[in-house]
């Protein structure tokens, strides 16, 4: 749905017109849910910031002052959502976190020989070596490449200039290419010792 | 590959680029094997992480939103009613019409002592707001504070406790925070969270904002 149409849309629900609430629903919904299982990484807690986040646009949507996208005002809410679901955790909870990939030494890969690792990899490594990433780096690869948001764009979600942006996302992609080369020599070494 | 073109291939491959990037872009690609390696596992990757929700339907927690909606609304219906229960609203319907007119015209003067009140609670709540915005323009300074994710709600009290400090807005949209300190206070206030890991940003501002 393009930016125009949201807009009309979100007019409507200020108005409290449910058929265009549903439609916008319908639209986004996928988004934010994507969005807030990449924060939070478990679907219960991503569903619970869907529906909080969607009951805030019924609730609101007369504020929304249209200087940005309607879809990063969106996400907005829903990362202001997921923080709150974030901090309300036990801090046992968020071991995970303290991921030891973003520890390890982060090695250049010859061209050649990253051609050969992207080869091999699989879709589950990819998952789990960006599962292991800090909160803040994930959350940038998503913004970037599944809510397709603008430099600019992440730098005001996230609330950082437009370099760390940057260097986060450098650093997101280094540590997920480690990440699949330890993968990948682990299962190498699996593989061998059972054949 | 350089630096330059290594940092806009993902919004190459996200397709917010402006035309004079993507050309550039572009041409760089055509003669660079390394960069067209970056290039598809960046689209690899971009499509590894939109399969975790690929199966998930668009309706997914519509009914439970809908259900909060209709129930917020039926609370608000329910105080109405309740409201203009309280002075006989049930029974004016069931009385004869001789004397609805003198119904209707209890309802209207219940309705207008109903509008009068919250007309009141809200100039209330508006000078309330008024007074805290003028104590923050004369006696105190704001400041717009930014808590890292990972921060925890018992640490960020016990940091507006050492500054001295009160929440007096937030969170907005962004997750922003306004909170309110000594005047003199304040670039202590600002150095000291500065140099705490859980604040991520942190900026003297003029007033609250009118929305968030």
């Amino acid at each position: 749905m393009d930016d125009a149409k949201a807009r009309q849309l979100l007019s409507r629900i200020a108005r409290q017109d449910e058929a265009a609430f549903e439609t916008i629903y319908r639209a986004f919904s996928r988004r934010v849910f994507a969005y807030a299982l990449y924060m939070l990484k478990e679907r219960d807690r991503a569903e619970e910031v869907l529906v909080d986040t969607m009951h805030e646009v019924w609730r609101c949507a007369a504020r929304f002052r249209g200087d940005s996208l309607f879809s990063t005002w969106l996400i907005g809410i829903a990362r202001n959502k997921a923080l709150l679901v974030h901090r309300s955790r036990r801090a046992d909870e968020l071991h995970d976190d303290l991921d030891e990939v973003a520890e390890t030494e982060v090695d250049e890969l010859a061209p050649e020989g990253f051609a050969e690792l992207a080869a091999k990899q699989r879709r589950e490594g990819v998952q789990a070596c960006i599962r292991k990433l800090s909160q803040e780096h994930r959350e940038c690869l998503q913004l970037v490449f599944y809510q397709g948001c603008s430099l600019a764009d992440v730098a005001h979600l996230q609330g950082v200039p437009e370099n760390t942006v940057k260097t986060r996302l450098y650093h997101a992609r280094q540590r997920i290419k480690n990440c699949l080369r330890l993968l990948i020599e682990r299962e190498g070494a699996n593989s061998g010792v059972s054949s | 590959m350089n630096l330059r073109l290594s940092e806009l291939l993902p919004w190459y491959v996200n397709g917010t680029l402006t035309d004079e990037d993507r050309e550039w872009v572009d041409r760089c690609l055509a003669g660079d094997g390394d960069a067209r390696t970056e290039l598809k596992w960046l689209r690899e990757m971009q499509s590894s992480i939109a399969q975790p929700v690929s199966d998930v339907a668009p309706d997914l927690g519509l009914a439970r939103t809908l259900q909060r909606i209709r129930a917020d609304r039926a609370t608000l219906v329910d105080r109405i009613r309740s409201l203009l229960g309280a002075r006989g609203f049930g029974s004016v319907v069931a009385l004869a019409r001789p004397i609805a007119g003198v119904a209707v015209v209890g309802v209207i003067v219940a309705q207008s002592a109903s509008i009068y009140v919250l007309t009141h609670h809200a100039q209330e709540d508006s000078q309330q707001i008024r007074a805290l915005r003028a104590e923050a323009a004369n006696d105190s300074r704001l400041l717009r504070v930014n808590f890292a994710p990972d921060a925890k709600e018992a640490d960020i009290r016990l940091l507006l406790s050492a500054i001295q400090g009160s929440l007096v807005g937030g969170p907005g949209q962004l997750g922003d925070y306004y909170v309110q300190v000594p005047r003199g206070a304040e670039n202590a206030a600002v150095a000291r969270l500065k140099s705490e890991r859980i604040v991520a940003a942190v900026e003297i501002v003029a007033s609250l904002p009118t929305t968030y």
